[in-house]
């Protein structure tokens, strides 16, 4: 019966989309369609995080050790539960965003798709399972980000393609490794596991770090992150601050806590270089983002950087490291979300693209930039913020590891707190205090706040920032209970 | 059912009585003898598989007197799924390229063409069950001859020329497989393959000189290597597939090809013994061989600028990967078949499905000029999407089985040193080779769905065609059906290797 | 070398099925390329005629009064292959020929290289 519904929930945003493409319903009946397939579809989450036990189902078995299952435990709970809420007012904002534009049925099309793939990687009982979804994804992206159709955003999705198919064929001989290594392929959450891990688990390991770390944008494999930043921003901010990043550091999570265990990798040179890896990544993406004037390539910088907080934390291996990454996982895609969205209407309302274009616009968009402000509080740690409590996680569970690796990541995580302040705040900043001079005086009266569709998810998701922030301890406890 | 063990001598047989009244009756009643033989085939085909899977393999004598006196063919489930494969490929392909062939060809010459594909068949069929080393060189000098009269079917002077390249690499082929079974012969004074396995065995056992037999295993693999199109031999495949009628190039790549990989499947397995031709570095030699064909090919695929010729050199990639698994021994035999099937299912649709995109562009064939062409015939668009996809590797597709198969077979043996190299350069030239297929197969993808179109010319839209149509729809289905359901072949494909030799 | 002179036969063969092979591989005049594949296929004709000859003994054809004893004759098989082959040969070398002449008439030139080169100034001038 849990079968059913499981299937059924990903299957209603991935036949939506289809027979909307198929038969191409005008405006208003593709919002009334689209709204209703992507409502229906996160009630049904939020009722199967609810009632559905934790137990697996085959539905296709492919070879020996290899088979297509479902399975709702505590991890895919948590991601599906997050995208969930999200996706509905993404949607609206995406609405708002390409009210102007010819092609909007094809991408609001593929957007709805999108939905279901990402369920579908939350259900996966195993690593094919979830490796099927993880190719889908990329298959089922790459129309939103070349959907201008300019050079720019060929080439953005060419370099996307390449670099997430060469990560795939890295996954797949892991996978295969790992699964020959151990017998078995599906997730099970294990902490102590009696024996040590072979030669041939711990190369396929690392073949699947660097294939699920495209993903997860880890240096060097994170090119293709702002380069598809000329994509329409709905696609940059759901996609790659909440489902495509995502789905990469939850893969992660998978194969580290869920498959050998994670005391199986603890102390070994894996640990470590993953440790290594993950600190360079948070100082680059720090500091890159801290040049970069454009809007959306400065946060995608800033995504970069934040996604190797998730990925710091796995490579702590404990449980604290565990609850940490997913706190993280949590917050960081909320206020992402938040920033991205205010970039966008910005740049849709207004034009300005660059940070120096932004003098003096709070007077016109006020709402924009007050969310703005508390989003920028939580993405740096401010206490109260939400940002805050996933830092402070982090930062316990790097100083209870007690090595000299998890001491550097936890200074670059400082450090990189330090610069986030100052990259991210001071957009408000320059947007309240400083006066707006001739060279962007165009861009100051055209700006606007007309968009309520538009408006609406920012206020929601810079509120949700101040609130978690605030009654941080619900979330906390909940994590613990789970997995410690 | 003893009834069942006649059925491939029937295939050859039918097979060549069609290649007899078609070369004089008229087109309409050739097309359809020629339908009728392929559905016939393939039913026996199936039948002769689920026969042999129960009961083993069969020795079949063709005169009075048994094997060595007389000629045998000798057949178990690996020859029988080979045998469901090809009639079934060339009635797809002969219903995906049937528009494009009238329109292609020299209308009163047709029947000819349809007794090219039914010598084609017969040549492919007699190679997949033969027993004996001599009768596969008369078989593979017809499928030659009758690959080389595809070839010019078109009858433009670049096509003759094509033709005329393509023969003579062919026979220089030819003539060192003849050379090499001349000394297999002389050897061992058998013609009859389970004989001279037996021979060959006491002589590698005892302490007599093997150079005369090494030399044979070389000429023969590098005869049948030159002719399918392994790397360095591939610099044919362009101007051959590429400037072809649809059905033409479909059949030569997807089947033709592996006629004489099976060919060689068979001498290696069958003739000389696993166990002897492991003594030797013949089969490195082809690993490395396949390996760099496989990268080497998909640049060449790269640089081209016309779709046809680019969906060629494709195959001279995907033949690599062929070699690669037969490289790795009786392990990766399984992943070596399973790709010859993938391949055969997904080329010649590419091949059908970019033919389209040509027409709907008017007759013009560089990329550029390829631009939003998925739109005006939309299953071609589709077809062409999942050939590429199953290339590149796309889960549910039979390409991800494919390289699942190669990874897994590969780690297998990595007890010596020679099992670590080999794993390490498969996965090597596997993961290069994915990135080098998505960059040609996925920027033509991407180009066909572009609607941003700069060009002046109108795109027409093509005519429905239902053949065209239904073979579209059967190869999407099969290579789902193998990427999703693969595990009774792969056992087929299993069984019988183990009942080869 | 002794073994060269005492098996002169093969020796010869394949001398002449390098030279048969290097002519089809490498000349560019068409016809002479099908002699050289001519004297390739000739050579392997006396290799296999060479491995079936038995010194002394009679051709494999017995009149009424021979007894069938095996030991009075040649080995008849190879004669068989020869046969086969020369059957093959004459079919490659008949379309050979049909494409040299389709292509003269097109192109009026043996050289192949010529050839490749007026169909590639052709197709720069086309799409």
């Amino acid at each position: 019966m849990s079968s059913w519904v499981l299937i059924i929930i990903f299957i209603i945003p991935l036949l939506s989309g289809l027979l909307m493409s198929i038969f191409k319903p005008k405006d208003r009946l593709m919002k009334i369609i689209s709204y209703t397939s992507v409502i229906l579809t996160s009630i049904l989450v939020w009722f199967s995080i609810f009632l559905i036990q934790d137990e697996g189902f085959v539905i296709l078995k492919i070879v020996e050790k290899y088979q297509i299952s479902l399975r709702f435990d505590n991890a895919g709970k948590i991601f599906a539960g997050m995208v969930s809420l999200l996706w509905p007012l993404a949607l609206m904002y995406s609405y708002g965003y390409m009210k102007h534009d010819e092609r909007r049925g094809i991408y609001n099309n593929f957007y709805v798709m999108t939905y279901g793939v990402v369920l579908g990687l939350c259900f996966s009982e195993n690593l094919l399972t979830m490796f099927i979804f993880y190719e889908m994804l990329t298959f089922i992206t790459l129309p939103l980000i070349i959907h201008p159709m300019t050079s720019e955003a060929k080439r953005a999705g060419r370099i996307y393609l390449y670099y997430s198919l060469s990560g795939s064929s890295l996954s797949l001989v892991g996978m295969i490794m790992m699964t020959t290594s151990l017998g078995t392929n599906s997730f099970n959450l294990a902490f102590e596991m009696s024996q040590s891990a072979s030669t041939l688990y711990q190369i396929g390991f690392v073949f699947c770090f660097l294939g699920f770390g495209v993903k997860s944008a880890i240096f060097p494999l994170h090119y293709w992150l702002p380069t598809a930043g000329v994509a329409p921003t709905p696609t940059t901010a759901l996609l790659h601050a909440v489902a495509v990043v995502k789905a990469g550091v939850f893969a992660l999570i998978r194969i580290t806590y869920y498959l050998g265990g994670a005391s199986l990798l603890q102390g070994t040179w894996i640990q470590y270089f993953m440790m290594m890896v993950a600190s360079f990544t948070i100082l680059f993406g720090s500091i890159k983002a801290l040049k970069e004037q454009h809007l959306k390539r400065r946060f995608a910088y800033s995504t970069i950087s934040n996604l190797s907080y998730i990925v710091l934390a796995i490579s702590f291996m404990s449980r604290l490291g565990l609850v940490s990454a997913f706190l993280h996982l949590v917050i960081h895609s909320i206020t992402k979300i938040c920033l991205f969205f205010c970039c966008g209407e910005i740049i849709e309302n207004s034009s300005a693209k660059y940070v120096y274009e932004l003098n003096g616009i709070g007077k016109k968009m006020p709402l924009t930039m007050i969310s703005f402000t508390l989003a920028s509080c939580s993405i740096t740690g401010i206490p109260l913020f939400a940002g805050f409590v996933s830092k402070y996680y982090l930062i316990k569970a790097g100083l209870s590891l007690a090595n000299v690796f998890s001491y550097i990541g936890v200074g670059c995580l400082i450090v990189s707190a330090l610069l986030t302040a100052v990259y991210s705040l001071s957009i408000p900043f320059v947007s309240f205090v400083n006066k707006p001079n001739e060279k962007n005086q165009q861009i100051i009266d055209k700006a606007n706040e007309n968009s309520k569709e538009m408006l609406a998810p920012i206020i929601t998701f810079s509120l949700l920032c101040l609130v978690l922030g605030v009654g941080s301890s619900f979330l906390v406890s909940l994590f613990m209970n789970l997995f410690m | 059912m003893s009834f069942i063990i006649n059925l491939p001598l029937f295939t050859v047989i039918l097979g060549l009585v069609a290649v007899v009244l078609t070369s004089f009756l008229n087109g309409k009643i050739s097309k359809i003898i020629n339908i009728v033989v392929e559905i016939t085939a393939i039913v026996f085909g199936i039948l002769v598989t689920i026969y042999t899977s129960k009961n083993g393999y069969v020795e079949y004598q063709l005169g009075h007197l048994a094997a060595p006196f007389c000629n045998q063919i000798r057949f178990g489930p690996y020859e029988g799924v080979l045998a469901i494969m090809i009639p079934l490929v060339m009635l797809l392909s002969l219903l995906a390229g049937d528009s494009h062939a009238k329109r292609d060809i020299v209308p009163n010459k047709i029947h000819s063409f349809y007794t090219l594909l039914d010598l084609a068949l017969v040549a492919l069929i007699a190679i997949v069950y033969t027993d004996d080393i001599f009768t596969g060189f008369v078989f593979l000098e017809i499928s030659t001859l009758s690959s080389v009269g595809l070839t010019m079917i078109k009858n433009h002077g670049r096509q003759i020329a094509a033709a005329l390249r393509y023969m003579i690499i062919n026979l220089l082929g030819s003539g060192l497989f003849l050379l090499g079974c001349i000394f297999i012969y002389g050897e061992t004074g058998y013609l009859s393959m389970t004989y001279i396995q037996g021979k060959i065995t006491e002589i590698f056992a005892s302490n007599q000189s093997v150079v005369g037999l090494t030399i044979a295993f070389t000429l023969i693999s590098i005869g049948l290597s030159v002719k399918s199109g392994l790397f360095p031999f591939y610099f044919w495949m362009g101007d051959t597939y590429g400037e072809n009628t649809t059905t033409a190039s479909s059949v030569l790549s997807g089947l033709i090809s592996k006629g004489y990989i099976i060919l060689l499947i068979k001498f290696i397995y069958r003739t000389f013994g696993i166990n002897n031709v492991l003594q030797t570095s013949l089969l490195d030699v082809l690993f490395i061989l396949g390996a760099l064909g496989m990268i080497f090919g998909s640049i060449t695929a790269i640089r081209q600028k016309v779709i046809n010729k680019m969906v060629s050199y494709s195959s001279a990639a995907q033949i690599g990967y062929v070699f690669l698994g037969i490289g790795l021994g009786e392990v990766g035999l399984v992943a070596a078949t399973f790709h010859i099937l993938t391949h055969a299912l997904c080329k010649p649709l590419l091949f059908s499905t970019s033919n389209r995109l040509i027409d709907a562009s008017g007759k013009r064939k560089k990329f550029a000029n390829l631009k939003g062409t998925g739109y005006a015939d939309k299953i071609a668009g589709i077809g062409f999407t999942i050939g590429s996809l199953s290339m590149v590797g796309c889960p549910l597709l039979a390409g991800f089985i494919s390289k699942y198969l190669f990874v897994t077979e590969s780690i297998m043996d990595m007890s010596t040193t020679t099992g670590k190299v080999k794993a390490i350069i498969t996965i090597i030239a596997l993961v290069v080779s994915t990135l080098l297929n998505t960059i040609y197969y996925l920027r033509t993808v991407m180009t066909i769905f572009n609607t941003n179109r700069e060009e002046t010319f109108e795109l027409k839209r093509n005519k429905y065609d239902p053949m065209f149509v239904i073979s579209t729809i059967c190869f999407i289905a099969l290579i789902f059906a193998l990427g999703m359901f693969p595990s009774s072949i792969i056992s087929l494909i299993e069984q019988g290797i183990a009942l080869l030799g | 070398m002794e073994e060269l002179f005492s098996h002169y036969m093969e020796a010869i063969a394949i001398l002449l099925f390098a030279i048969g092979f290097s002519i089809l591989l490498f000349n560019k005049n068409l016809i002479k390329k099908i002699m050289g594949l001519n004297i390739m296929d000739s050579g392997m004709y006396l290799l296999l005629a060479s491995i079936g000859y038995i010194d002394g003994l009679k051709a494999p054809i017995g009149g009424a009064s021979e007894s069938a004893d095996a030991s009075l004759f040649v080995n008849p098989i190879p004669a068989g292959l020869v046969l086969t082959g020369i059957v093959v040969s004459v079919s490659v070398t008949a379309i050979m020929l049909a494409l040299t002449i389709r292509l003269y008439a097109r192109y009026h030139t043996l050289n192949l290289d010529e050839i490749f080169e007026k169909i590639h100034k052709n197709e720069d001038k086309g799409e």
